[in-house]
């Protein structure tokens, strides 16, 4: 897959307000990836639950690939009723990008309209209007190409500064025009993007938010890849046409394990320099090897490295600053779009011995729980055995 | 009187190793080789699994491998193992 959608989103809540009252969720399948947000009727409790049972009722159903005026009836028939305004009542926005194509399809209902920036620039998205259940929606179709912004706002974000710096409110077009900006400014990628715009709708809001704000950002760029070669092939006889695998990637490589290391330093003629500045109580030391942009220890090094991605919630700022193995791994994982796992499955007798922890036993787990880790940050992940 | 100043010293790194107490045994090994006048002659580095890690931790010099080092074995490893050797190698 040479092309990533880049997916980032941010909330600010209701001033006072422990819950959001808008709800985001982005899921990927192989065939789609779909994104939804709902902003339910008034602010706290109350709209997070309807804006979750909204979002949980669109993305369950568009999975499933079910027509949308059944999941509009599905959605309006289960929310329950506000007894103080009497209506069941939450917005949405649902977006489906087709994996395959970069297609893409937006049904809006009663949310602001998408805004879309090819290349920096705002261009105008035609929608068509359809009722569903007497309810008015919505839809636009596209097809994202590298360098697109597609960005999905709750109105919370256009009330920013109303009756203070904007007697209306930010409003739609300042946004817009904002996003340009900020796409000039801050570098490109649905983070910087989505953060920037939520940092000026807190500021307009002089803190006092008024209204739950929400800013889902899709980015289309080419794909950041990374090659992990883990693990010694079961059969030697296929070490080096691995190793070969590895130096054909296009992409960031990286080596884990001590054999493995040797093996790929066998493949190239040379001798490993390990950086003992790096070696920690419980993190063995990094080396050093031509084209290899990191290689470390194994089955210590991953066990830690899948603690700190569990740790950071998917921000690789949060990840703990020392520079050893597993930060380094860390933060390589958090910064690909697409990585490509290829685990060697020979067994080292040392791991068998009953006085190690159980999961250093074994690498295949490990690296399961490290993709699902990944795959629940909207990382691409291919794994493979050898 | 010889002052070769190339001879390397590898502590194996690898996971095995480590889970032995490398991190606890190198600070040792340091003061060994200060104690015995070997600073600035001998070179101290790690390395990735040096193989037998069922008998680690292991410590290569040259081609010779020193086996089964820890914190409680390493003094006695030092002056019975590699002491000998640097001193047929080198003299400080």
């Amino acid at each position: 897959m040479d092309s990533f959608l880049d997916i980032y989103s941010a909330s600010l809540n209701k001033t006072g307000e422990e819950l959001c009252g808008d709800k985001v969720k982005v899921i990927k399948t192989p065939h789609k990836i779909i994104a939804v947000l709902s902003d339910g009727l008034g602010s706290g409790v109350k709209a997070n639950i309807l804006a979750t049972l909204t979002t949980e009722i669109i993305v369950t159903m568009l999975r499933a690939d079910v027509p949308l005026d059944e999941v509009m009836r599905t959605v309006i028939g289960t929310l329950p009723i506000c007894k103080v305004r009497k209506v069941a009542y939450a917005t949405f926005t649902a977006i489906e990008v087709n994996q395959h194509t970069n297609a893409f399809k937006v049904v809006n209902f009663d949310n602001p309209p998408p805004i879309y920036l090819k290349s920096g620039r705002r261009v105008s998205l035609e929608s068509a209007e359809t009722r569903v259940m007497d309810r008015l929606i919505r839809i636009s179709e596209g097809q994202l190409t590298h360098g697109d912004f597609l960005g999905i706002i709750s109105d919370g974000v256009l009330h920013a500064g109303l009756g203070t710096v904007w007697n209306f409110g930010w409003g739609w077009e300042n946004v817009a025009k904002h996003l340009e900006g900020a796409f000039r400014r801050c570098g490109h990628g649905a983070k910087p993007l989505v953060q920037e715009v939520i940092h000026k709708t807190r500021a307009l809001y002089a803190d006092a938010i008024g209204d739950d704000a929400t800013l889902i950002g899709l980015y289309a760029r080419r794909s950041q890849r990374l090659m992990i070669l883990t693990g010694p092939p079961l059969d030697s006889a296929d070490d080096m046409i691995q190793v070969k695998r590895l130096f054909d990637f296009e992409g960031r490589r990286v080596v884990c394990g001590g054999t493995t290391g040797n093996i790929v330093a066998e493949y190239l003629g040379e001798r490993i320099d390990t950086d003992l500045v790096t070696l920690r109580p419980d993190v063995p030391p990094i080396g050093k090897l031509k084209g290899i942009d990191l290689l470390t220890e194994g089955i210590i090094t991953l066990s830690k490295t899948l603690d700190h991605l569990r740790g950071c919630r998917g921000e690789d700022q949060l990840l703990p600053s020392d520079r050893n193995g597993a930060t380094l791994l860390a933060r390589e994982l958090l910064r690909a779009d697409s990585i490509f796992f290829l685990v060697g499955q020979k067994i080292n007798e040392f791991y068998q011995s009953p006085l190690l922890p159980g999961n250093l036993s074994l690498r295949k787990k490990l690296i399961e729980e490290i993709a699902q880790v990944l795959i629940e940050y909207h990382k691409d992940i291919q794994i493979e055995y050898c | 009187m010889s002052t070769k100043i190339d001879e390397t010293l590898y502590v194996c790194m690898g996971s095995a190793c480590h889970q032995s107490g490398v991190y606890q045994v190198l600070p040792v090994l340091q003061r060994l080789l200060e104690e015995h006048g070997f600073e600035g002659h001998i070179a101290l580095k790690g390395a990735f699994c040096l193989g037998p890690c069922m008998d680690g931790i292991v410590i290569k010099l040259g081609e010779r491998l020193i086996l089964q080092v820890n914190l409680h074995t390493i003094e006695r490893k030092f002056q019975e193992e590699i002491l000998p050797l640097l001193q047929q190698g080198t003299q400080p």
